[in-house]
């Protein structure tokens, strides 16, 4: 079932089940538990991220590495003035600061779920949290949209990778991007097809996007990437609930970044080579870190 | 044909772990914790060795924390992973961690550990493949390939006619359904080294019956890990 997104929506349509119960379906059958066990698992890793979202608004956290950190807080508190007016709105400026919180978490070897890799677990979280909080979503639908997210990134995973070695920074937070939108619009009232097409238009408008990181570690440029991740999510929840349709079907645009991503160099794909971690700075900040010079 | 992976939705959505990274931090505690079982007892004494991309980032992914913490037992999402050495420290456990070079062909993920505990000892070496997945490759010099996501059951003995019959029989007489099993033969087919993947781990008794089988040198049971 997990072969083709176009499938599962068909799957839905046919069955007139949510995506949600689909996927939950095809867990039982997996891993032969009953559904409370399943969701108690879910509900458990939601927890988790609830928590690593508050952690890491609540005080600034420095990364092992030591080149960064502290930005969630610090975009939080500038929130919280009432002179401050954030460009992005008041909804996405708090997932904004929930992505950044999350992934500064993740770079202080605090704890964290992946979503569906450590580098890009900012991006989930900080679209769900922030619109259950908005929207006074119960947990119970928060977990069910953690299900339609796992559903799409098991399709993302057979048809293309969500690894940055393989397919760059879009297979990482262009995957989670794309997840955390068809879970939203799921969550929002959308229909199956409608999350399919936040899911293309998602991944879409971050097709190509390396995987650069400095001095090879999950920081720079990627909590800075989570915010942007969930940006580029957003944009697609609001356009694919207004009935706005990607032109170029999600299994397409994932299979085409299956093929950007095979062509991509490999200085691009997680090697610390090429890019922002290639710059002047980003080969200053290695040598401190390799030489322990922090 | 595309290839289509059985997957579980917690593939996706998970582990929970400890940050920064599924391979360079998840997936070192995962090898410390097989490490660990192999050896049996709580190590006091640890030489680890890191190759490739795990020597040079380790102190910026915690790679050398996640080992140790590993080692210690720890899980991948215990917040203490982030302390372990010095938890290390006050329990008096040892160890020494360097930069090896393990070869070209070698995955750039690997490590090596020497291990000794009480009346024991014990050398692993593994891999970290990414998302957390591990595979160990060698075990007290012998080569294995298995990936903890089963219980598995390690044995080395003399190669003689009717062994894999003898294990299995304790599988059968445990109830234990085997999900893979690889059997391979070393130094001019006289040493049979035996790798059982299983969905349940055999108890105590079936090992104890197995390690007094008359062939049998060397048993060893790594729990799944518990992701």
């Amino acid at each position: 079932m997990f072969e083709s997104l176009q499938e599962i929506v068909e799957n839905a349509e046919r069955t007139q089940k949510s995506l949600a119960e689909l996927v939950i379906d095809a867990e039982k059958l997996t891993s032969g538990l009953p559904t409370e066990d399943i969701r108690a698992r879910m509900l458990k890793r939601l927890q988790t991220m609830q928590h690593s979202a508050q952690e890491g608004l609540d005080r600034p956290i420095k990364s092992i590495s030591g080149i960064s950190g502290g930005s969630a807080h610090k975009f939080w508190n500038w929130l919280d003035e009432n002179e401050n007016v954030p460009v992005t709105g008041s909804i996405l400026s708090r997932a904004i600061a929930r992505a950044l919180a999350v992934n500064e978490v993740n770079a202080g070897m605090g704890c964290i779920v992946a979503t569906p890799t450590a580098g890009s677990a900012g991006i989930l979280p900080a679209a769900l949290i922030t619109l259950q909080e908005e929207y006074r979503f119960s947990d119970d639908q928060i977990v069910d949209a953690l299900f339609v997210a796992s559903g799409i990134g098991m399709v993302v995973v057979n048809r293309a990778n969500v690894s940055g070695a393989m397919g760059g920074c879009q297979a990482e937070t262009g995957s989670a991007a794309a997840m955390a939108a068809g879970a939203s619009v799921a969550l929002l009232g959308g229909s199956p097809c409608q999350s399919m097409q936040a899911v293309g238009i998602t991944l879409k408008n971050m097709l190509g996007l390396v995987c650069d990181p400095v001095a090879g570690l999950v920081e720079v440029p990627c909590v800075k990437r989570n915010a942007a991740g969930v940006a580029q999510c957003f944009v697609a929840i609001d356009l694919a609930l207004a009935g706005v349709e990607s032109i170029i079907p999600a299994d397409e645009v994932i299979d085409a970044m299956a093929h950007i991503g095979k062509v991509m160099h490999k200085d691009l794909k997680e090697t610390g080579l090429g890019g922002l971690a290639a710059t002047p700075t980003g080969r200053r900040l290695a040598k401190q870190v390799w030489e322990g010079d922090v | 044909m595309r290839e289509v992976k059985e997957m579980s939705a917690f593939d996706i959505i998970g582990p929970i772990m400890i940050g920064p990274s599924s391979s360079h931090t998840a997936g070192a505690v995962f090898l410390g914790q097989i490490a660990r079982k192999i050896l049996g007892v709580k190590p006091a004494r640890a030489e680890i060795n890191l190759h490739g991309s795990f020597a040079k980032t380790a102190k910026g992914h915690g790679t050398d924390k996640a080992l140790v913490a590993g080692l210690l037992g720890f899980s991948a999402n215990d917040e203490r992973i982030k302390n372990s050495f010095q938890i290390a420290q006050e329990e008096g456990f040892n160890y020494e961690i360097n930069s090896v070079d393990m070869g070209e062909d070698v995955h750039p993920n690997s490590v090596q550990f020497s291990l000794w505990g009480t009346g024991k000892w014990a050398k692993v070496a593994g891999a970290s493949l990414g998302g957390g997945a591990v595979e160990v490759n060698t075990v007290q010099g012998r080569k294995v390939k298995f990936n903890g996501d089963y219980a598995t059951l390690l044995i080395f003995g003399r190669n003689q006619p009717g062994t894999t019959n003898d294990v299995t029989g304790a599988f059968v007489k445990n109830k234990i359904n085997i999900a893979y099993l690889r059997v391979e033969r070393l130094r001019h087919h006289k040493e049979a080294v035996m790798v059982f993947e299983t969905d349940e781990p055999i108890p105590p008794r079936g090992v104890n019956a197995i390690r007094a089988l008359p062939w049998v040198e060397w048993v060893c049971q790594i729990d799944k890990i518990q992701r």
